[in-house]
């Protein structure tokens, strides 16, 4: 019950955590897709930005996670799949944030 | 486990309402905004690569297509961000009047079309 408990909660601070994030990446993303290669290296480059990025990936995918979680709960009853499926979203949950976070650290730095 | 376990929220036989469309599409919206997340990072990786990788970004990127997708992304962002933050309020026990969910639920979905047409103006 505990297990569930923290879910719960990790799920809501997650959302929380989403909010300002997801607003700043929204009004970039009518740019970021249509910059040029130069655009988008300076934009990669400012330090708040790579920082912004890195803490998106990870929570989103990190959030993603709990929810879909909570789908597969609600809509998979083939217990050996929903073990699969959710193992596969955890190894993805993880992979992504770390390459995400060693290119951006090289971009930057 | 008996193989006649319920399937839980019974798509099948409840009659639509606005509230449960609006809750399946947050459910939607979360599948397609990773996607929209995934699309990211491999936008990061192609400049990471390097210019003629890019390039190949540049060209889809300039397709109907591709507009049509990354206007989809932002209204699926938007609307599970919005309704997110009405999740959030239930959560905290705010809103769960019939009348208030619903006018709640109209205010979401009118906005999220408002906000992506903010970010695309």
């Amino acid at each position: 019950m505990k297990k569930v408990i923290n879910h719960w909660l990790l799920h809501r601070v997650s959302a929380v955590v989403l909010i300002p994030i997801m607003l700043w990446f929204l009004f970039h993303l009518s740019k970021i897709f249509l910059f040029s290669y130069a655009d988008a290296l300076q934009f990669l480059k400012i330090k708040f930005n790579a920082i912004l990025i890195c803490i998106l990936v990870t929570v989103a995918l990190f959030h993603f996670r709990i929810g879909f979680g909570e789908i597969l709960e609600d809509y998979l009853h083939h217990e050996k799949l929903k073990k699969i499926i959710t193992t596969i979203v955890l190894i993805i949950s993880i992979i992504i944030p770390v390459v995400v976070i060693v290119l951006m650290a090289i971009l930057v730095l | 486990m008996s193989k006649e376990k319920p399937i839980s929220p019974h798509l099948q036989v409840y009659k639509w309402q606005f509230s449960s469309l609006l809750s399946i599409t947050h459910r939607l919206t979360s599948i397609f905004n990773i996607f929209g997340i995934l699309f990211f990072v491999l936008w990061l990786v192609s400049i990471f690569i390097g210019k003629d990788c890019y390039q190949y970004f540049e060209i889809i990127s300039k397709t109907f297509l591709a507009r049509f997708l990354f206007v989809g992304f932002t209204w699926s962002f938007s609307y599970h961000l919005l309704n997110g933050i009405r999740h959030l309020a239930w959560d905290l026990g705010f809103g769960y009047e019939m009348k208030t969910a619903n006018f709640t639920g109209v205010t979401v979905l009118i906005s999220s079309f408002i906000l992506t047409i903010l970010v695309w103006i």
